[in-house]
């Protein structure tokens, strides 16, 4: 699974340093639509002996039916099983041909196939990826999809039950957007409701998915491109092109006014405080002004909220501002990790004036130009890796039908204002927000502005398994 | 603007003709040759105070990463005053002692680069501001005292997040048994609010010039640059370093607690999950055996996750492999997963059963060897893909003493490796009856099946490893 919501900073890759010639170029690609409608995007680099091979389909948790919550990601374990002519799982199955970082990922918008495999090893991970296209289920068990529902249990235990306040961002997001909502979801659990799921339907649950018209193929790495568009029209062309995967809508939120929740961990040492509202969609032109507004509250040292709660009042031990990308909106939280014995009350305090600031201290040119400093060298440095080479050019084609759009986020970022900075933090940072009180279990007496109405939404039981 | 051939435009292509035809997936593919990898060049420099150099030029992006290895780490903190090392290296991020330096520190924001007197990575561009900057906090700290409050505070938390963790009190008992509570890089693993609220500016002073100096330090250089300007620049910066004593780690004290038969030691902490550690000392880096047991290790992974994972779904992941500490110490052949604490005897039977079954009567395979082989081998380009990754893997050579063809004799180790020297890693390593098993959960739950399961006698301890009645 990947982390919270899909992050920012892996997408972007720049050219020089002086901020008078800051414009950026995107990765040299060569991309086409077959017939079938899978989209095909190769970046050839010969500097290292390897291929990333990233199979991405447009079908994230957020694509779940209401009563399946957790459709896709089961989908996804029950494609890793192996395929008419791959009698193993992918993963043994890439490690054995050399294969490494065989991974298989869903997110809230999209899921993911990946492994980076020798040059002379490409043919056979495209051999194998299109057998399992072309008929992901075929080896699904009645026995088989029971250990998958286990396993789904395992991962979910292991990668947010396990760890302390890992409930903290399903919680979040559930607060954030309404029942019903696309994002009103939970990742990686199966839910309740698929447990009647029989062998015998969740191919047609799951099969609208995985479908040509409904994938990106990016490949980066050493190999020619002359050689590869002919195993892929070898091995891809024949697959159906399927039924489009229907949509639900996200509708936008209405103002919600403020949710104040209290989450205790009988694990933690130490209080957290997250302020938490709804952003904008990753191809919203608001989008690279709320990166600039979360560089300006907490980059390290600079950052409003750094300087103000970390070194002046000495109340902080560290403070971060994200802004988090979904496809059809976002999520801008503060996140504050407090001082021992420091008041969450004041800390809250604090944010909201420095927060309420920016309307009469607009960002300097000095703030700007840091961020764009640090958003050249982030999208130079970050995509020195096949990897995610492949992977922002299958993510930016599948959410923004451009493999290249990252590079227009950072170009678009030079000609941000202050007044733009100020606008969306008018704009989103307002009264309808979620701020969550991480507190160890019984210590109730320290989470923020206990006065306050609130939520105590601590589990009290683990999640029931499928 | 320089372009470079990964940075032109894009271009789009028409849409190739094509036919859909049905294809014979049942023929797989027959794969060629695979090319022969070899690590990139690398140059050695010293300059005149002792610093040392490796650099490595490589242009296909115009990028640079910089990272010093320094003649200390976190296992010479002294005892009571774990977090030295991370106290020290934190304070020397904050303004230095050098006229100017709020101005350099405001240049370091204007580069929009992270950073710190152990490393970063920026564009080609930027590498000689950086690394100025960089030579300044590891050349000329100013340690005043309100930076140091500030790196206390910033370690305390450190520690506190790591008490926190619930795969921290298994690691650290699995090397606590492993290699003994006193034992340096055991200690480290743990450093506490009290070590660090204890720390004073005159201990990160004098950890400071006890152990870092140029003649102790390897600057590694991977990227956009030329090993001439490259070094034309790490002289412009370091050679005005002036040389000190001769200071080098000193020597972890071997130690190897004695152990009677396998015992299971249970973590009674509320959990919802049950982590667990199974493991044995491994041989050193340096040692002639040592690539023969990480073989052994690539096929101890695929049977766990088959038997595990993939036929009773007991655990989501987990790895076996050998852990490297520096050359002269024994590795730890460890393996570790969570599960569920009502399926912990059935996973630790199953694995302790792989493990015995690798010994005796199931040995490792010729085609099990061959798939790990082909692992390992052909995985190895991944980890040296953009300056960052051949910068690690240069610190890693640096940091354990290896020789700079020491991934190029690995490969061709590896490569001819028979299977008996496997076979015999299996015997020489795992010795069932000497294991070191940990496990953390909720004592009413885990202690009765554990019972049951007769895997070895059972000592129940505190999150801090003190015994249970």
């Amino acid at each position: 699974m990947r982390g919270f919501l899909t992050g920012l900073c892996l997408l972007l890759f720049a050219g020089v340093g002086a901020l008078a010639q800051e414009q950026i170029r995107p990765l040299e690609f060569t991309r086409y639509t077959m017939p079938n409608g899978m989209t095909v995007i190769l970046n050839v680099d010969h500097a290292t002996p390897i291929v990333a091979v990233n199979l991405m389909y447009h079908a994230g948790a957020k694509d779940d039916p209401l009563q399946q919550r957790g459709l896709t990601h089961l989908c996804e374990h029950a494609t890793a099983l192996g395929s008419p002519n791959v009698d193993q799982p992918l993963q043994p199955f890439y490690r054995s041909i050399g294969g490494t970082s065989a991974r298989a990922e869903t997110t809230d918008d999209i899921t993911t196939f990946y492994v980076i495999v020798p040059p002379n090893q490409l043919e056979t991970a495209l051999w194998a990826e299109s057998d399992r296209m072309a008929a992901p289920f075929s080896r699904l068990t009645a026995e088989r999809l029971n250990a998958i529902r286990t396993l789904i249990g395992q991962e979910r235990q292991q990668n947010v039950e396990n760890a302390t306040f890992g409930v903290s961002r399903e919680l979040t997001l559930a607060a954030l957007f309404p029942a019903g909502h696309p994002y009103h979801i939970e990742t990686a659990v199966a839910g309740a409701d698929l447990t009647s799921l029989t062998v015998a339907e969740l191919p047609a649950a799951c099969a609208r998915f995985y479908t040509p018209a409904n994938a990106v193929l990016a490949l980066s790495g050493d190999f020619d491109p002359q050689l590869v568009k002919g195993w892929v029209d070898k091995y891809f062309a024949s697959i159906q092109s399927g039924t489009p995967a229907p949509r639900r809508q996200a509708a936008p939120v209405a103002q919600q006014g403020e949710r104040r929740l209290v989450l205790e961990d009988r694990r933690a040492t130490q209080p957290q405080l997250h302020i938490d509202w709804i952003g904008a969609a990753y191809t919203s032109p608001d989008h690279a002004a709320l990166m600039a507004l979360a560089s300006i509250l907490s980059a390290n040292p600079s950052g409003r909220l750094s300087k103000l709660l970390v070194e002046e009042r000495q109340l902080a031990a560290g403070v971060t501002a994200t802004h988090y990308d979904l496809e059809a909106s976002g999520v801008f939280e503060i996140a504050v990790l407090p001082r021992p014995g420091a008041s969450l009350t004041t800390i809250e305090s604090l944010v909201d004036s420095v927060v309420a600031g920016l309307a009469t201290d607009p960002p300097t040119a000095d703030e700007l130009a840091r961020f764009n400093a640090a958003n050249v060298v982030t999208a130079t440095t970050s995509l020195q890796v096949k990897l995610a080479r492949a992977d922002t050019l299958a993510h930016d084609q599948t959410l923004a039908g451009n493999p290249a759009f990252y590079s227009a986020g950072v170009n678009d970022a030079f000609r941000l204002t202050p007044a733009d900075v100020q606008r969306v933090a008018a704009k989103y940072l307002t009264s309808s927000r979620v701020v969550m009180s991480l507190v160890p279990t019984g210590q109730l007496g320290t989470i923020s502005k206990p006065e306050a109405p609130f939520v105590n939404v601590t589990p009290q039981r683990s999640t029931p398994r499928p | 603007m320089r372009t470079l051939s990964l940075v032109c435009a894009a271009v789009v292509c028409v849409v190739p003709t094509l036919r859909a035809q049905s294809v014979d997936r049942s023929k797989r593919p027959v794969a060629g040759p695979g090319a022969a990898f070899r690590l990139p060049a690398v140059v050695t420099e010293k300059l005149r105070n002792g610093l040392n150099l490796r650099i490595v030029e490589d242009h296909s992006v115009p990028v640079v990463a910089v990272r010093a290895v320094l003649g200390a780490d976190s296992t010479l903190d002294p005892v009571g005053k774990e977090g030295l090392f991370a106290v020290t290296i934190g304070a020397m991020r904050e303004p230095t002692a050098t006229p100017g330096a709020a101005r350099l520190a405001a240049a370091a924001a204007a580069l929009g680069t992270t950073i710190t007197p152990t490393g970063f990575t920026t564009t080609a561009r930027s590498f000689g501001a950086a690394l100025s900057i960089m030579g300044d906090m590891l050349m000329a700290p100013a340690f005043d005292s309100a930076a140091v409050e500030r790196r206390k505070t910033v370690q305390a938390a450190v520690a506190r997040r790591i008490a926190q963790t619930p795969s921290s009190a298994p690691r650290h008992l699995f090397y606590q048994l492993l290699y003994g509570a006193a034992d340096p890089f055991t200690r480290s693993l743990v450093p506490t609010e009290a070590s660090a609220t204890s720390i004073t500016r005159a201990d990160v002073r004098g950890f400071y010039d006890r152990y870092i100096s140029p003649r102790a330090t390897t600057v590694v250089i991977v990227g956009d640059v030329s090993a001439v300007a490259a070094l034309a620049e790490a002289r412009r910066v370091f050679d005005k370093w002036e040389a000190k004593p001769e200071s080098v780690l000193a020597g972890d004290a071997p130690s190897s607690p004695a152990r009677q038969g396998t015992t299971i030691h249970l973590i009674d902490v509320p959990a919802q999950q049950a982590y667990v550690y199974v493991g044995i000392a491994g041989p050193r880096r340096s040692a002639a055996d040592a690539a023969s047991a990480e073989l052994l290790g690539a096929v101890a992974t695929t049977r766990v996750l088959q038997e595990l994972r993939d036929k009773r779904a007991l655990i989501y992941s987990g790895a076996i492999g050998l852990t490297w500490r520096r050359p002269a110490q024994p590795s730890a052949f460890v393996g570790s997963a969570v599960t569920d604490p009502k399926k912990v005897d059935s996973a630790l039977v199953s694995w302790l059963g792989v493990l015995r079954a690798l010994r005796d009567s199931q040995p490792p395979s010729a085609s099990e060897i061959d798939a790990g082989r082909r692992a390992k081998i052909g995985s190895l380009p991944a980890r040296f893909d953009g300056a960052d990754s051949v910068a690690a893997r240069i610190v890693e050579l640096v940091r354990d003493g290896l020789s700079p063809e020491y991934f190029n004799d690995w490969t061709t180790r590896l490569g001819s490796m028979p299977v008996s020297d496997v076979v015999a890693a299996a015997r020489r390593v795992i010795d069932p009856d000497r294991l070191i098993v940990v496990v953390t959960g909720d004592r009413r739950i885990l202690e009765p099946a554990l019972r049951a399961a007769n895997l070895g006698p059972i000592v129940v301890v505190d999150a801090d490893g003190r015994a249970k009645p």
